[in-house]
């Protein structure tokens, strides 16, 4: 097993051991009519997990490596691309709530696009351009279609 | 008045109009990842206000049917299923669409859209009556044993590691458990934090794992400049070889589609997933299934589709909604001041002879929009560079996202789930299951819980009750028909 599959079990059952230590709240001296009650479920699947887990670990032991995916190591160039496409996004996300729709899609497409497109051909201008017109397009087919878009806090 | 002048004199070319419109309207929807065909229905049903409750209805309809046939475009064409009932198309179609088959791939699609709405509205017209009876006996005994045989086909759908994906239905069903409890309607899981109080909505966490997440896969590789290769678009129509061998598939599909679609708080995810296992199970060759395999297309879309008219004979026959969907449509017949229930038939009977027959022609113009524009169009209109679809991509979701529920924490949800959809995907571990459980996890544990409120702890009457055995026994057979499966392949495989 790889040391991704590791991270990825101890990460699941991290929250589920969360979530089957979490005290939920009593709803009285009442018994538990229907067996299961308020965490009688989150625990059965916490010990369900914590038995896949072992199960996987097992089949990887006894099967030898099965079923490990393509994760192929990235190149520096593909993680930090992938890594700055998320911050990307999550400023994105930030941006249409902070500052407004508008400003934030189009900041959010032509930067992205730019950054996509390789060296050879980043053209400021089409991009800027592709991004106004996306922009655009996407506001007044928001409206037409009464789709909705966070307001802008403005901080 | 017989049926046909009945039917005849419902027809009024306005409406067809109006029915059309709708139709196109609902494949827009269908088309761009994150609007959902029940977004498409709640934003018109204000909109249906002004016409007669016919044209109303049957718009609404119309917008149904374009929506659910509509999401096997993105699906196919950019292995981005927009709503959970095409992420079974998009395991076959996407692979068919890599081999430089687009068209071939939409054009199977859209023949089993028809082919299921055909079925549907067959079962619809002639069954309704006695099909809704079946449907109202189900009890939440019974539905523990149907989401039982549903949670089977993760077995069959965990790729090549049984184990991970046991892992990541276990996961899912975790995940299904935060929020506010079905039965006490306390609080659990939510570590205190507010946000978390109405749980893991399905919809974000799909779109999350199977849009955004696609779209970092897309990133990976930024040398293939297009998502779509070159395609040719001249062979769209499925030729009869491909229909005779696909007949089976359709008509099991389409009764798996209509069985499960009227059971009232189901929905067409879970039909979906049981046909494309069954598919699957019936195939000669199950180790193609994921790979282009044209039965996986076929499966899907006709269990879609039929599953439309499934989910609207208890809507029409006790005004009972099937799904979400036809929940929003009883919202827009009381909306014309129709109360629906079980003298709606005979109360409005130009209302069930308009629903009828616009059915039929809101199937005829979503095949005729799509087979003669969509499947040559799309595959060349979506060849843009990635540079540019992403971005799109990202954007339109997003916002389909925040429209679920205009809680911009779905949009958060999205996000995460899409870092954790690429991750997980990237090593192996399969996100269908994963899907699957988030889906059914809170209706699973409400019935469940239910049932043991109702038979007072005792697991006897899941034994005893002729339906949920029925429903177990299958289970049992699916289980042992997918282990066997799984353990041939291996065998085949193994030196």
């Amino acid at each position: 097993m790889k040391t991704a599959d590791y991270v990825i079990m101890s990460s699941i059952l991290a929250i589920a051991a969360i979530f089957s230590l979490t005290e939920t709240v009593q709803t009285g001296l009442a018994p538990r009519a229907d067996l299961l009650g308020s965490d009688g479920l989150p625990r059965a699947l916490a010990i369900l997990t914590f038995l896949c887990c072992a199960w996987a670990i097992g089949d990887s032991i006894f099967r030898g490596k099965r079923g490990g995916g393509p994760g192929a190591g990235h190149t520096a160039v593909t993680a930090m691309r992938l890594e700055l496409v998320s911050f990307g996004i999550f400023l994105y996300l930030l941006g249409f709530v902070k500052i407004g729709f508008c400003v934030s899609t189009f900041t959010f497409i032509a930067a992205l696009t730019l950054y996509l497109e390789s060296f050879a051909r980043r053209h400021v201008p089409a991009a800027v351009a592709f991004a106004l017109t996306t922009t655009g397009l996407c506001h007044y087919s928001f409206k037409f279609f009464n789709l909705l878009v966070p307001d802008a806090l403005l901080f | 008045m017989d049926v046909f002048e009945a039917l005849a004199s419902a027809l009024s070319w306005s409406t067809v109009g109006w029915v059309c419109l709708g139709t196109l309207y609902g494949l827009i929807f269908g088309i761009i990842p994150g609007l959902t065909a029940m977004l498409a229905v709640i934003i018109l049903i204000p909109v249906t206000y002004s016409m007669a409750p016919v044209t109303g209805i049957s718009m609404l309809v119309g917008v149904y049917i374009g929506s659910i046939s509509g999401g096997l475009v993105a699906a196919i064409l950019l292995g981005m299923p927009g709503t959970p009932s095409s992420i079974t198309t998009a395991l076959d179609g996407f692979a068919l669409t890599r081999q430089g088959q687009a068209g071939r791939a939409l054009g199977i699609g859209i023949t089993s859209n028809l082919v299921g709405c055909l079925i549907g509205w067959f079962f619809l017209v002639l069954g309704a009556p006695l099909i809704a009876n079946f449907a109202v006996n189900f009890g939440p005994v019974e539905y523990v044993s149907v989401v039982i045989f549903g949670l089977t086909v993760v077995i069959s759908l965990s790729g090549d590691s049984l184990p991970k994906g046991a892992l990541m239905a276990a996961f899912g069903l975790m995940l299904s458990t935060i929020g506010i409890d079905p039965i006490n309607g306390m609080a659990r899981n939510t570590l205190g934090l507010s946000f978390l109080e109405g749980g893991i909505s399905f919809v974000p966490a799909l779109i999350g794992l199977f849009v955004v997440a696609q779209v970092f896969n897309e990133l990976k590789n930024m040398n293939a400049a297009h998502i779509i290769p070159q395609t040719s678009v001249s062979r769209v129509v499925m030729t009869w070889r491909e229909m005779r061998e696909s007949a089976g598939n359709f008509l099991r599909s389409a009764l798996i589609g209509v069985f499960i679609g009227i059971l009232p708080g189901v929905g067409a995810s879970l039909s979906t997933f049981v046909s494309y296992d069954q598919a699957k199970k019936a195939s000669k060759n199950p180790e193609t299934f994921g790979k282009g395999n044209i039965q996986g297309i076929v499966a899907s879309e006709t269990t879609n589709n039929a599953g439309i008219g499934g989910a609207l004979i208890p809507l029409l026959s006790l005004g009972i909604p099937g799904d979400a969907i036809t929940a929003a449509l009883l919202g827009g017949l009381q909306i014309h001041g129709i109360e629906p229930g079980p003298l709606l038939a005979s109360e409005h009977p130009e209302l069930i002879s308009g629903v009828f027959i616009y059915f039929l022609i809101a199937t005829v113009c979503m095949y005729l929009t799509m087979i003669l524009i969509g499947a040559r169009v799309f595959p060349i209109v979506l060849r843009v560079r990635k540079s540019f679809l992403m971005p799109l991509v990202l954007v339109f979701s997003l916002i389909g996202c925040y429209n679920i529920s205009y809680s911009i924490t779905d949009v958060w949800v999205s996000f995460l789930f899409g870092i954790m959809g690429f991750f997980l995907s990237r090593h192996g571990y399969p996100l269908v299951p994963l899907v699957i459980t988030i889906v059914l996890g809170s209706m699973f544990e409400k019935q469940l819980r239910t049932a043991l409120l109702l038979t007072k702890g005792s697991l006897l009457p899941f034994v005893t009750t002729p339906v949920s055995m029925l429903f177990l026994i299958l289970s049992a057979f699916s289980v042992y028909y997918a282990l066997r499966q799984r353990s041939g392949q291996r065998g085949v495989h193994t030196p």
